[in-house]
């Protein structure tokens, strides 16, 4: 049996600083810094890349839960009689498709900054039978700056996608703005995993998902980015506060399993 | 985990390695198009000691000692295609040519190795790699699946790669049926013995003899032709 040393050696080693975003124009992409415009044109790419791919690299590399984890957020959403729906970084549609068939009335704008993703989307659309596909609109936008109107949506949802914004907090900022007053956030993200299970979580996503990525989509270099950018996003509550500070109300968060990813709600005042 | 010691080099962890070589080569075998998989199973597979008994072996050729230290590349940079093209017919440079034409390739068509961690052995699988093309046209053995599990079979004796012992085996476990007997009784009971009598394709600087005719470069090499 190995020594303990060589155990850790072989689990490799993360580098855990969980800071998001420091001055000068200057950001992180995944562990690499680069500036903020860079940024913007790497998660581009790393998406037009990833898209074709995406669903099957999805199950891949978590075995399938992340169809549990979608289905659970869906699930818990208060979705009122006619809402209109912003569904952000909302790429291929899976909390699109959800949205639609958890509520009948509910129209959905689907938003994305990455064009691959949408008509990918939108591909799926056409083929899912039970989606009544005038419910839906695909919108190519940037989160931090909507081309939505104030006070226009009665719900806000964004599936992991808000990790790999610049501004987390500028997507935030734009969710107040575009939400009616009561309107709702909801937002499913990877999270920080509970410290007990963090040497075997960290152990497989360095060590098993870029080489899943690399046999799968030939592609090692968008899901090394991707473990890497889940430890510089802020943790549970870090990520609340932010959300309190945009102005929301009742901000609270549930885990699932075991923290590798949250969901994060809140309320837009009513005036 | 290393740092990066070359421009494509992809330091991976122990256990990236294992699982890089099990899943690689199971996407080789579903899908030997994947030229990605078979370079990175070559790689991940091709472990120290491997690699250094190949190192030691160039080194005692006195050829093979000037490749280690000058590191010669074939690429598009080094091989001058028109100056190939422009060779009689028979010569090695000439039959290199049509090769490419053939193939509608390259030399820089090759995928880059990325996952070796020693730059000393960096270059013995850079130069295999680099080579592979010559080693068929040495051999007369076209790039069809037969001609591949005939190359890989004389690779397998002369190197010793896990890489082409695994690919001749089950290479060959997909031939065609007719294939496979034209295989089993006639190219490998040839290319056996060629890789036994044979000089060591990794020390032989081709490039040096690209104006020769191939027969020449044959009886150098002590090849007889099937």
């Amino acid at each position: 049996m190995r020594r303990a040393p060589q155990i850790l050696r072989l689990i490799s080693s993360a580098r855990t600083s969980r800071t998001y975003s420091t001055a000068q124009n200057k950001t992180h992409f995944g562990f690499t810094d680069v500036t903020e415009q860079e940024k913007e044109q790497k998660v581009h790419d790393v998406f037009a890349n990833v898209a074709k791919k995406y669903d099957l690299m999805n199950d891949a590399m978590s075995m399938g839960v992340h169809r549990l984890w979608k289905d659970y957020y869906v699930g818990g959403l208060n979705i009122p009689y006619n809402a209109k729906i912003l569904d952000m970084a909302g790429g291929t549609g899976d909390i699109a498709f959800r949205l639609c068939r958890h509520s009948a009335t509910a129209k959905v704008t689907v938003s994305d900054i990455n064009q691959p993703m949408l008509d990918v989307g939108k591909e799926r659309a056409n083929s899912e039978k039970d989606i009544q596909v005038n419910r839906l609109e695909w919108i190519c936008a940037n989160a931090e700056e909507m081309p939505f109107a104030d006070n226009t949506y009665d719900l806000f949802t964004m599936s992991f996608g808000i990790r790999n914004c610049t501004h987390p907090d500028k997507v935030i900022q734009e969710a107040f703005r575009i939400l009616k007053p009561g309107g709702q956030l909801a937002i499913l993200e990877f999270s920080q995993v509970n410290s007990a299970l963090k040497p075997i979580y960290d152990a497989y996503s360095f060590n098993v998902i870029p080489v899943l990525g690399e046999i799968l989509a030939s592609d090692r270099a968008s899901y090394q980015y991707l473990v890497e950018s889940i430890r510089k996003f802020p943790d549970q509550d870090g990520f609340s506060q932010i959300i309190r500070d945009k102005g929301f109300d009742n901000v609270r968060y549930e885990n699932l399993t075991f923290g590798v990813c949250a969901i994060h709600k809140g309320v837009k005042p009513r005036k | 985990m290393s740092t990066k010691l070359y421009n494509t080099h992809v330091p991976l962890t122990p256990i990236s390695k294992v699982l890089m070589g099990i899943g690689s080569a199971a996407a080789a075998i579903t899908d030997p198009r994947r030229g990605d998989m078979v370079a990175a199973m070559g790689e991940t597979t091709a472990i120290s000691p491997i690699l250094e008994n190949l190192r030691k072996r160039m080194e005692s050729d006195v050829t093979g000692r000037k490749l280690l230290q000058n590191k010669p590349r074939i690429s598009n940079e080094t091989i001058n295609r028109e100056y190939l093209s422009s060779l009689p017919e028979n010569t090695l440079g000439k039959k290199y040519a049509q090769f490419l034409d053939t193939l509608k390739t390259s030399p820089d068509a090759r995928p880059a190795v990325k996952y070796i961690d020693n730059l000393e052995h960096l270059y013995v699988m850079q130069r295999y790699r680099e080579t592979h093309d010559f080693t068929h046209i040495a051999l007369e053995q076209k790039t069809n699946m037969l001609g591949e599990v005939t190359v890989k079979y004389f690779e397998a004796i002369q190197f010793g790669l896990p890489m082409c012992i695994s690919g001749g085996i089950f290479g060959a476990a997909r031939l065609l049926t007719k294939n496979r007997r034209e295989l089993l009784e006639i190219n490998l009971p040839w290319v056996i013995e060629q890789a036994q009598n044979a000089r060591f394709f990794l020390a032989f600087d081709w490039e040096n003899h690209f104006d020769k005719s191939l027969e020449s470069i044959q009886k150098e090499l002590n090849i007889k032709p099937l």
